[in-house]
C-alpha cells in the first residue's frame, strides 16, 4: 500500500503543479475590471486543497505502521488478465473508426468469450454475433443512435 | 386535484408503466448479480432514456435504481455475497437464515422491508421536497456557492478511513470539469489549441460510466472464472405474522433514518444499510441473534438502504445537489432532456416533478410485487455465466458512452476512467468523490463568481445572509465535527 500511496502522491502532485502553472499564465481579475475573479483563480485554489491532500497523504503514508502496509498485487493471473482486457479495447478502439460498429465489436464479442468462456467456437460466433446484433439494432432503430455513420462494411 | 388529473392523463401513461415496469424487473436483476451495483446499472442504461421524453426516462431510471438495491439482497442471502454495496449488512444474517434453509423467509423479509422502507422515504419526498425548494428559492448565488461548498466538504465524511484520499479524488473530479470554456469569461480553459473535444468540457456522463461500469467489469475480469451455484430452496416467502409484526417496527424507522441518510450529498445506500443494521440490533427485542439468521437484522439495513432511494432524491430535485452517485447520473439524464434540476422545477416542471413522486411510489410497489411473485426467477439470474455477461458490459460501456453525443472522443474518456478508476480503486481510493466533484465543482465556481459579479468583488456577500451563516455552521461541522466530538469523547473518558 505504501508504494501506491506514495505513487498516487506524485501522480498528484504533478497535477497540481501542472495545472497551477498552466492557470497562473490566465487573465487575472484585473483584466476584466468587474471584481470577478479571473478563469485561472478557482483551478488553482483546487490545486492548492489537492497538494495539501498529497502531503498529508505522504505524511501519513510514510507513518504507517508496518503492519498496516497491506501488499498490493499488480502482477497477478487476475490482473495480468485485466491488462490484457484493457489492452484488447485500446487496440478495438483504434480501428473502431475504419472497421465500423458491427465488425469490430463482433470481433471484440468473439476474442472475449472465446477467452473467458472456452466453449464449442460455433456457439461463441452465434453468441457474439447475438449480442453485436442486439445493441447494434436497439441503439441504432430503437433508439436512434448513429452507430453507422463511421467505418466500412456498416448497414 | 386537478394536478393529478393531468398527471395521471399526461405524464403517467401506459408507456410509463412499461418503461418503469421494465426498469425495476432489469434494476432487480442487476442488483442480484454480485459486480453489478445500482450505480453501474443506472449508468450503463442511461443511454437508453436519450429518445424517451424526461417522464419516461426518469421513471425507467428510478425503477432500476429501487429495483437494484432491492435486488442486492436476493445473492446477499443465497451466496452471502452482496449483490450491491448495499446489501452488505443484509448479507450477514439472510446467509446466516438461509444456511439454516430459510432462504425463503429471509427473502421474504427483505422484499417487505424494502418496500416499506422505499414507502418511507417517497413519503418524505413528498413531504420535504416542496418546502425545501420553496426555501431554495430564497437562495442567491452566495448561498448556492455555500451549500455546493457543503457538499464537497461531505467528501471527507464519505471517504473512510482515508480521508485525504476521498479530498484527492474529488479534487481531481472537479479540475477536470474545469477543463473547456469557462461559463463566466469565455476563457478556454486547459484545452489544446482548435480541439473542439476539450474545448466543449469533458462530459460527466462517460467518466460515470467508465468509473463505476467499466472498472466494476475489469474487476470482474479479475476472479472470471469463478462461478457461484445457488442451492438455497425457496420456501415461505410471504412473511408470517409474527415475522410481519418484526418488520414493521424495524423497517418504517431505519427507513426514516435511511431517508435523511440520503439527503446528505454524497451519502449513499451502502450507509443507510449499515445504520440501518445498528439501528435495528439497537431496539431488537432479540439482539442476541444479531449474526445467526434474525428477521429483524434483515428488516433494518433493507429498510435502511431503500430508504436512501427517495432521501437521495430530495437535494437532487430541489438543489440540484445529487445526494448520491445514482441521483448524480440522473441530474445528467434531466439536463439530456434540457431541464435543470433545483427549485425552479418546481415551478417550471410541476406536471413532471409530482409524476417523479408518484413514480417512485409505482416502482416501489411493483418492486414489492415482482418480489414476492418472481423471486424464483431472479434465482436464475445469478446462473447467468459472467464469462458471458462481462464481454456484453464492455460492449454496453462502448455504446452507452458513444450515444451521448456520438462521440468516439467520449468512449476514450470512458475507457480512460475506467482504467484510472480500476486502479484508484487497488489503492483504496473512493470514486463517488469525483462525481461529487464534476457536479458540485462547476456549481460552486460559477455561483461563486456570479455572487462576487454582483456585489461588484465585496466577498461579505458570503456571510450576509442567515442561510449563509447557516451553510458555514454546517461546512464548519462537515469538516470538525468528527474531531470536536472525538476530543469531547477523550475528554470525558
Amino acid at each position: 500500500m505504501k508504494k501506491g500511496n506514495l505513487v498516487l502522491a506524485a501522480v498528484c502532485a504533478v497535477l497540481g503543479v501542472g495545472v497551477i502553472a498552466v492557470a497562473s499564465g490566465y487573465p487575472k481579475a484585473a483584466d476584466y475590471g468587474t471584481g470577478v475573479p479571473g478563469p485561472g483563480l478557482w483551478p488553482i485554489a483546487i490545486s492548492i486543497v489537492l497538494l495539501a491532500c498529497t502531503a498529508i497523504l505522504i505524511y501519513r503514508t510514510l507513518r504507517m505502521n508496518p503492519e498496516k502496509d497491506t501488499k498490493i498485487d499488480l502482477w497477478t493471473t487476475g490482473t495480468r488478465r485485466v491488462y490484457l482486457t484493457m489492452g484488447i479495447l485500446f487496440l478495438y478502439l483504434l480501428v473502431l473508426p475504419f472497421l465500423g460498429f458491427i465488425i469490430s465489436t463482433f470481433v471484440l464479442e468473439l476474442i472475449f468469450i472465446q477467452w473467458f468462456a472456452k466453449k464449442n467456437p460455433i456457439i461463441t460466433v452465434v453468441i457474439s454475433a447475438a449480442i453485436t446484433m442486439v445493441v447494434y439494432c436497439a441503439f441504432r432503430f430503437v433508439l436512434n443512435v448513429p452507430v453507422h455513420t463511421f467505418g466500412i462494411f456498416t448497414i | 386535484m386537478s394536478l393529478f388529473v393531468e398527471i395521471f392523463t399526461t405524464s403517467l401513461t401506459p408507456m410509463v408503466f412499461l418503461y418503469m415496469a421494465i426498469g425495476v424487473l432489469s434494476g432487480i436483476c442487476i442488483g442480484a448479480l454480485p459486480g453489478l451495483t445500482a450505480t453501474m446499472g443506472v449508468a450503463l442504461l442511461l443511454p437508453m432514456t436519450f429518445g424517451m421524453d424526461a417522464a419516461q426516462g426518469i421513471l425507467m431510471l428510478l425503477g432500476i435504481y429501487c429495483g437494484a438495491i432491492y435486488g442486492g439482497s436476493i445473492s446477499a442471502v443465497l451466496l452471502h455475497t452482496p449483490g450491491t454495496p448495499a446489501s452488505a449488512a443484509t448479507a450477514i444474517d439472510g446467509y446466516a437464515l438461509s444456511q439454516k434453509g430459510e432462504a425463503g423467509r429471509a427473502l421474504g423479509t427483505a422484499t417487505l422491508s424494502s418496500y416499506i422502507g422505499g414507502l418511507v422515504s417517497v413519503a418524505c419526498l413528498w413531504l420535504i421536497s416542496p418546502l425545501l425548494a420553496k426555501l431554495a428559492l430564497k437562495f442567491s448565488s452566495a448561498e448556492f456557492f455555500l451549500l455546493a461548498v457543503f457538499g464537497l466538504c461531505i467528501i471527507g465524511n464519505i471517504s473512510g478511513e482515508d480521508v485525504e484520499k476521498g479530498l484527492i479524488c474529488g479534487c481531481i473530479g472537479v479540475l477536470v470539469a474545469c477543463v473547456g470554456i469557462d461559463s463566466v469569461t469565455s476563457y478556454i480553459r486547459f484545452s489544446p489549441e482548435g480541439n473542439y473535444n476539450f474545448m466543449g468540457g469533458i462530459n460527466y456522463i462517460p467518466i460515470m460510466i467508465g468509473l463505476f461500469a467499466m472498472s466494476q467489469a475489469f474487476e470482474n475480469i479479475e476472479s472470471i472464472f469463478e462461478e457461484e451455484e445457488v442451492q438455497a430452496k425457496l420456501t415461505n416467502i410471504l412473511p408470517k405474522k409474527e415475522d410481519l409484526k418484526k418488520i414493521i417496527r424495524i423497517a418504517p424507522l431505519t427507513g426514516l433514518i435511511g431517508t435523511f441518510i440520503g439527503i446528505i450529498p454524497g451519502a449513499g445506500a451502502d450507509i443507510g444499510s449499515f445504520v440501518g443494521y445498528n439501528v435495528a440490533r439497537s431496539i431488537a427485542k432479540e439482539p442476541e441473534l444479531f449474526g445467526k439468521g434474525s428477521v429483524e437484522a434483515i428488516s433494518g439495513p433493507e429498510g435502511g438502504n431503500n430508504g436512501v432511494t427517495g432521501g437521495a432524491m430530495i437535494p437532487m430535485l430541489t438543489l440540484g445537489v445529487p445526494g448520491d452517485a445514482v441521483t448524480a447520473i440522473m441530474i445528467g439524464a434531466l439536463t439530456i432532456q434540457g431541464l435543470t434540476p433545483g427549485p425552479m422545477l418546481f415551478s417550471t416542471n410541476k406536471v413532471l416533478v409530482y409524476t417523479i413522486f408518484l413514480g417512485m411510489f409505482i416502482a416501489n410497489t411493483l418492486m414489492c410485487l415482482f418480489g414476492f411473485a418472481g423471486i424464483r426467477l431472479f434465482t436464475k439470474v445469478l446462473s447467468v455465466p459472467k464469462v458471458i455477461l462481462t464481454p456484453a458490459i464492455f460492449v454496453l460501456c462502448i455504446i452507452g458512452s458513444y450515444a451521448m453525443k456520438n462521440s468516439l472522443f467520449d468512449v476514450w474518456v470512458m475507457l480512460i476512467a475506467g482504467v484510472v478508476g480500476y486502479f484508484l480503486a487497488k489503492v483504496k481510493v473512493p470514486t463517488s468523490p469525483a462525481i461529487l466533484g464534476l457536479i458540485l465543482g462547476p456549481m460552486a465556481e460559477k455561483n461563486f463568481r456570479t455572487a462576487l459579479l454582483k456585489s461588484g468583488g465585496d466577498p461579505s456577500v458570503f456571510v450576509g445572509s442567515v442561510i449563509a451563516w447557516f451553510f458555514i455552521f454546517l461546512i464548519f461541522i462537515s469538516l470538525f465535527g468528527g474531531k470536536i466530538k472525538a476530543l469531547l469523547f477523550q475528554k470525558k473518558n
